[in-house]
């Protein structure tokens, strides 16, 4: 991790596409949860410019997954101050409708279920409130701890694990709702 | 609420011998981190889109990009001193009676005289010199 920083301080362009190709997809993904799929890519693509730009203003005391998913997160939240929270769920519906999850090796009807099963996931994380989804995504796409996700987020320890828990809580029961679990 | 408490703090992160022992002796705490654990599972499995906006292209300052800047902007400048005032032979009448102004004096060797750019100079240097005794 030290080289890569080393490489993107030096404006090396093998540097640039190492981060994009070790951090491309979670952050992706982690806008795309956060910001809807419309404008995902933009803004992964907008994530890593400001990383170029602000590189220099990094320090090594925190992690740099840290740094760069709080840029991420900061891109979405000017996002969703600027606009009303699109209807994502739809964009969940198109990407999952594609038959990604299908596996031929499996029979069919267990097959269509685990499906099933992933893609109501997805529909309920796409629900959760703004700060409980940011934590969990933290959590889950960008694997801080939760000291640091408290310390990005600017919240006591307490509130970053209080969020968590009412976000796994509405999984879960979003899940036992759909008879899934 | 007490055991959701220590399941909050612990989920996720490297579970201590204290844990486990608590989850020996607590089938609610066992239950619920089963349950949180497949959640946990279940939206890995789910959450796997790549992006495919490929890397943005970044413009690089520095290298050969300003050193191009710097010898176009010399170029011109070269250009325009060099095709200002003609010489006496072409000059009207008028104009070899009211030489043009020369408002300002240029050094024109700033590298102290780089052999690359020493014929350019000194003919800048001579045509401005002329100028000057004319008036």
């Amino acid at each position: 991790m030290d080289e890569l920083i080393r490489g993107l301080k030096a404006g090396r362009p093998e540097a640039f596409e190492r981060l994009v190709r070790e951090f491309g997809d979670r952050i992706y993904r982690f806008v795309k949860r956060l910001a809807g799929e419309r404008q995902a890519e933009d803004l992964t693509q907008e994530v890593f410019l400001r990383v170029h730009r602000s590189i220099d203003a990094y320090r090594p005391e925190g992690r740099f997954e840290s740094w760069l998913f709080a840029i991420a997160g900061n891109l979405c939240i000017d996002l969703s101050r600027r606009r009303k929270p699109e209807a994502s769920l739809s964009d969940v519906d198109e990407e999952l409708s594609a038959d990604r999850f299908a596996s031929p090796a499996r029979e069919p009807i267990e097959a269509a279920e685990e499906d099933e099963r992933r893609r109501a996931l997805l529909k309920a994380v796409e629900r959760l409130p703004f700060e409980q989804k940011q934590v969990f995504l933290l959590r889950e796409e960008a694997g801080l701890s939760f000291r640091e996700i408290a310390e990005m987020t600017g919240c006591p320890l307490n509130t970053a694990l209080g969020r968590m828990h009412y976000a796994m809580e509405a999984l879960r029961k979003s899940l036992k709702a759909y008879g899934m679990q | 609420m007490e055991c959701n408490k220590f399941i909050d703090e612990k989920i996720g992160e490297s579970h201590t011998p204290e844990f486990r022992e608590h989850l020996a002796g607590c089938a609610g705490c066992a239950r619920d981190v089963e349950e949180l654990r497949d959640v946990r599972t279940l939206y890995r499995e789910a959450s796997t889109e790549k992006y495919r906006g490929g890397v943005p292209r970044v413009r690089r300052f520095g290298g050969w990009i300003p050193m191009a800047a710097a010898a176009a902007v010399l170029l011109m400048v070269f250009g325009l001193v060099l095709s200002g005032p003609k010489d006496d032979k072409t000059a009207t009448k008028s104009e070899s009676d009211n030489p043009p102004m020369v408002f300002f004096r240029v050094h024109l060797e700033p590298w102290g005289g780089d052999a690359r750019y020493g014929n350019a100079f000194d003919d800048c240097w001579k045509k401005l010199e002329q100028l000057e005794k004319r008036q």
